[in-house]
């Protein structure tokens, strides 16, 4: 066979690739047309229907923030909304621009954001809202400038006093007490670490109590284990700790269990009821907290839809309307901005948190 | 190398009394991961190449083991040990296979490597969006690492076994002596009968092996695993080989010289919250200086040595 | 002449053929989701565009800067794995300063500019840091010098912040940072983000340098045989420093805009992991951590592949931030992979002709 044939072979095949893509091309736009035209015949029409939602979550293998994702799910099963979800991997500020950026060009009317520092997302946040896209931020703010609302599931004070409160009931208000908390990083953590940290300096009925201060696990298991580790080296008289974290509240109940210290160290903390079931029934912690994470997605798109189709505005007063909730009215917040409170804590005990380990 | 470990030993225990007792222990466990891992680092650094995706296949071997307990696949703590060796082997024998047939510089492969396994970890069929935790562990395999012999965990025995094996099979074996040859110098080694890739293939397919192993090790030990959860292990691993002095080049290095940068990694990981409980600021930046230090020292130290040596010579 | 032109270009062609593909199978993908909304009775979003993919094209321009001057070590045959915590130690003392000469009562501007070159500057001495060690300590290889100072500057980071987020959101003179990153000047209908215009302007005189002028050549030769350009007289070890402060400053160049892109914030573990995006850029680009090869034009075009690759995967698809990575995985494996297979096959259909002809000429005797 001659180079020559050879070449023209080449040619005729490119020719034929060519002439053959756009047939190909409009027989699938076809068959992907009738198939979506059945799908919605079959369907009545919802309130959502038609409405996308991009769900920025702060990482992609975080399990509380799957759990809000279930709510969303659920939500959208009742309004018939369409929504995807993705967070980065490493929990970091510039992934979630990306994925905030992808959810822009794909057009989705509503953007419901758990960011990982407040102030990082703002811009695009902002370019968001000029290409009329409802920016709600759920479980962790964009700041005030950068989000028409935030959605929480209860204010910082009642989740950091819940936990001090118990845990110092459990000590008969006396012993020293240590907090271990997530990155110095998190703008939630701080806010919980300020209001134990003054309620345990100025209130009088933990006069008893010796608080040893806020210690960084970096919502990392094995670093929150080694700081865990290093407390009770160096305080060996420790009687209470707080994790108010869902990564360390597991590694500090592990610690203290490794340390033979069961019994004389007892903990509480924001958790989940899977990662602390065992703990919570040996005693170690007595019981820990947790807000619904599947109701604050659930909420988070209701008001999501509510607000696309009018029905509510966003401004101070306005009352919202959820299944299972009622009278929730919008905040002005500390920061300035408006803010929506579930308030709703959640136990889990020796005898709730068997319920809950399918679900969280 | 090892004045470095007493000198810095001797340092702690002034500021923090009590700090051997306590943590002798706990520095055995925490080097313990290390220790493993480092055994089949030396192995690939010897063979004059580099894994750069051991933490990612530690998570992705955890991972699998782990998914396979909860679903009731596996129930003894022997059958989870050969699963997360088997995935880390296997995944070694591809990197091998790609370094050595496909001429791909090691780093590269590992770097993507190590995308590729920390990608397939959220994937349906592994983890999903899941992530292990205790309740997924049978019983047995979580008490297991507590489990003591003489006092000390029976983590640690296991590492000292695989610490002497590797010892002893890279010293005194005929294969574990190619892995020399084959760094040193390749086409010395080719010439006289040596099979170049085989030998390179073998060296990642026992690094992956460790891998997966240490996977496991870390998962009894913390009974949780997600993605990412590891990273950052790769760099102290081949830290712990450099301080002891493995050449990265290939050809050098021996199995006590690993032990003892571990151990030193490891009393530098559980000193420093001893020494700034209050910030962990102060820890990472004195972490970082430590090891930036002791690498540097210990280079200081061989030239020192090689000088003197030099001079007795001139002077014989 | 021409033959050997195109030959030396292989590698960029191979990379455009990709983007085309990919651009191909994006358009069409879109083109089919389209056409399902409008028979829905919604509007069309038209998700993948020319247009989009260019005003978007910011955020994958981040670490852009930093594989341009990966892409000058990797031709020396070095690597450089500490450039993602140079930056960031870069943009804290430039955050630092800023703040305390303000409050020293310095004027705004004067500040700012301070800051701004106390960044580049920091940037450069992180680079002459690495550059200084790995040619006094040879018998360390760079990758385990630059291992060492990642985590000392990294470490550095966390002692300058102490581990909370500087911000300067209100500060109208510190937001010009955040215009560098967003600015877009319409040209032709097209919302072009200008640090496009930064990088390309960088990787014209980054092509010049290296392609163009003898210190270029001088580099490639060291990734080629270390030994022998020492020989025939070329400085090794002072080529080498400088090409590392070079690096380093490209690192503190890309912080730059990385703050900008964090709405003027800084955090201590921002840009962990930048250094293995920059290298897999810079691989794809066509240079190697074996040193020797490679083209500035090759890290354009794959600047711009992972750019359209991790968009379309993510908007189209609907595949997450995560997933993409296995994408950016199985690209760096087979980039490098593809071209050893064909340069083997090539060999051995060689040595099979060689030989074949050997034998005829043997037979023809």
């Amino acid at each position: 066979m001659t180079k020559r044939t050879f070449s023209r072979i080449r040619k005729a095949v490119a020719l034929l690739l060519v002439l053959l893509l756009p047939l190909a091309a409009t027989g699938c736009v076809k068959r992907a047309v009738a198939k979506a035209l059945a799908e919605q015949a079959s369907g009545e029409r919802l309130p959502g229907e038609g409405i996308s939602i991009g769900v920025v979550i702060k990482q992609s293998d975080n399990a509380y923030f799957h759990a809000a994702v279930e709510g969303f799910r659920k939500a959208s099963e009742e309004l018939g909304f369409e929504f995807v979800f993705d967070g980065p991997d490493d929990a970091s500020n510039d992934g979630q621009e990306r994925i905030i950026r992808n959810y822009i060009d794909q057009g989705v009317d509503v953007l419901c954001v758990a960011t990982n520092d407040a102030s990082g997302l703002v811009d695009v946040c902002n370019e968001a809202r000029e290409a009329g896209i409802l920016v709600l931020s759920f479980d962790s703010k964009v700041n005030p400038e950068g989000r028409d609302l935030d959605v929480m599931p209860a204010s910082f004070k009642t989740i950091a006093l819940t936990q001090l409160e118990f845990i110092a009931e459990q000590m008969n208000y006396e012993g020293q007490l240590a907090l271990v908390t997530g990155a110095a990083t998190m703008p939630n953590m701080n806010m919980i670490n300020a209001y134990v940290t003054e309620a345990m300096e100025t209130d009088p009925q933990y006069a008893n109590m010796e608080f040893l201060g806020v210690f960084y696990g970096d919502d990392d298991y094995t670093k929150s284990y080694d700081t865990c580790k290093a407390i009770i080296d160096q305080y060996p008289d420790v009687k209470g700790m707080i994790a108010p974290t869902t990564n360390a509240g597991p590694a500090v109940a592990k610690c203290i269990m490794d340390e033979g210290k069961q019994g004389q160290i007892i903990m509480t903390g924001l958790t989940l009821a899977h990662d602390m079931a065992e703990y919570i029934h040996s005693g170690i912690a007595p019981a820990t907290f947790l807000w619904n994470p599947i109701n604050l997605g659930y909420a988070t798109a209701y008001v999501a839809v509510a607000a696309v189709n009018g029905e509510i505005a966003f401004r101070e007063g306005q009352t919202v309307t959820i299944p299972g909730y009622e009278g929730l009215v919008m905040e002005r917040a500390d920061d300035g901005g408006l803010i929506l409170y579930l308030n709703e804590m959640n136990r889990f005990d020796d005898s709730t948190v068997d319920q809950w380990i399918d679900i969280l | 190398m090892f004045l470095i470990l007493i000198l810095f030993l001797a340092g702690v225990s002034l500021r923090v009394p009590g700090y051997l007792d306590n943590n002798s222990v706990n520095i055995l466990k925490n080097c313990s991961l290390n220790l493993v891992m480092g055994a089949g680092m030396l192995c690939v650094l010897l063979v004059g190449s580099i894994d750069i995706s051991v933490a990612a296949v530690m998570e992705l071997s955890a991972a699998i083991a782990g998914v396979l307990m909860r679903d009731g696949h596996i129930q003894s703590i022997g059958m989870m040990f050969v699963v997360g060796t088997l995935v880390g082997a296997v995944i070694g024998c591809v990197t091998g296979l790609l370094t050595s047939y496909g001429k791909v510089l090691p780093i590269i492969v590992t770097l993507g490597m190590m995308y590729v396994c920390r990608a397939l970890i959220p994937m349906d069929f592994i983890l999903g969006m899941n992530k292990i935790a205790r309740v997924d562990l049978t019983d047995a395999f979580k008490d297991f690492i507590l489990v003591r012999f003489l006092g000390i965990p029976v983590i640690a025995y296991i590492t000292v076994a695989v610490v002497l094996l590797f010892g002893i099979f890279l010293k005194y074996t005929r294969i574990g002596r190619r892995f020399y040859a084959v760094g040193s110098n390749p086409e010395a080694a080719r010439m006289r009968g040596v099979p170049v890739n085989g030998t390179k293939i073998l060296a990642h397919i026992l690094c992956g092996a460790t891998a997966g192993m240490a996977g496991i090790m870390r998962l009894a030990e913390y009974n949780a695993i997600e993605k990412g959860a590891c990273s950052g292990m790769e760099m102290f691993v081949i830290a712990a080989c450099v301080l002891g002095g493995v050449s990265v080049m290939g050809g050098y290095g021996k199995m006590i010289g690993v032990v003892i940068g571990a151990i030193l990694i490891a009393t530098i990981d559980s000193a420093i919250p001893q020494l700034f409980i209050n910030a962990t600021m102060m820890s990472e930046f004195f972490k970082g200086i430590l090891i930036l230090a002791a690498i540097l020292l210990n280079v200081f130290l061989r030239r020192w040595a090689e000088k003197r040596r030099k001079m007795r010579g001139n002077a014989r | 002449m021409k033959k050997g032109k195109i030959r030396d270009f292989a590698w960029e062609l191979i990379l455009l053929a990709l983007l085309l593909i990919l651009w191909i199978v994006f358009e069409w993908k879109d083109t089919v989701r389209d056409a399902v909304l409008v028979a829905l009775g919604r509007k069309a979003k038209n998700v993948f565009s020319f247009s989009k993919m260019v005003s978007g094209m910011q955020v994958y321009m981040l670490y852009s800067f930093m594989a341009l001057g990966m892409a000058l070590i990797l031709g020396m045959g070095d690597i450089d794995i500490s450039v993602g915590a140079s930056a960031t130690l870069s943009a804290a003392v430039m955050g630092v300063l800023y703040r305390t000469l303000l409050s020293c009562g310095m004027n705004p501007g004067l500040a700012f500019a301070f800051a701004i070159c106390a960044c580049l500057v920091t940037g450069a001495l992180c680079g002459l840091f690495n550059g200084y060690l790995i040619t006094r300590f040879r018998e360390l290889f760079p990758m385990i010098v630059t291992l060492g100072t990642m985590l000392f500057y990294r470490g550095l980071c966390y002692l300058v912040l102490g581990g909370n987020t500087l911000r300067f959101e209100d500060d109208a003179t510190w937001a010009q940072l955040k215009a560098l990153y967003n600015n877009k000047v319409l040209i032709g209908g097209l919302n072009v983000p200008t640090i496009i215009f930064w990088f390309l302007g960088f990787a014209v005189v980054f092509y010049v340098f290296l392609h163009k002028s003898t210190a270029g050549r001088r580099l490639f030769a060291i990734g080629e045989n270390r030994v022998a350009a020492r020989y025939s007289g070329i400085r090794v070890d002072r080529l080498e420093l400088a090409m590392f402060v070079v690096c380093g400053f490209m690192a503190a160049v890309s912080s730059l805009f990385y703050v900008g892109s964090a709405s003027a914030t800084v955090r201590a573990d921002a840009m962990t992991g930048y250094e293995m995006y920059a290298i897999a850029v810079a691989v794809l680009g066509g240079f190697s951590t074996g040193g020797g090869k490679g083209n500035i034009l090759g890290v354009v075009l794959s600047v711009v592949l992972f750019g359209v690759l991790k968009k379309g995967l993510g908007t189209l698809f609907g595949f997450p931030d995560s997933v993409i990575n296995l994408a950016v995985g199985i690209v760096l494996i087979l980039s490098s992979l593809l071209p050893n297979l064909c340069e083997m096959l090539a060999a051995k259909i060689r040595m099979d002709r060689q030989k074949k002809s050997g034998k005829e000429g043997a037979e023809n005797d």
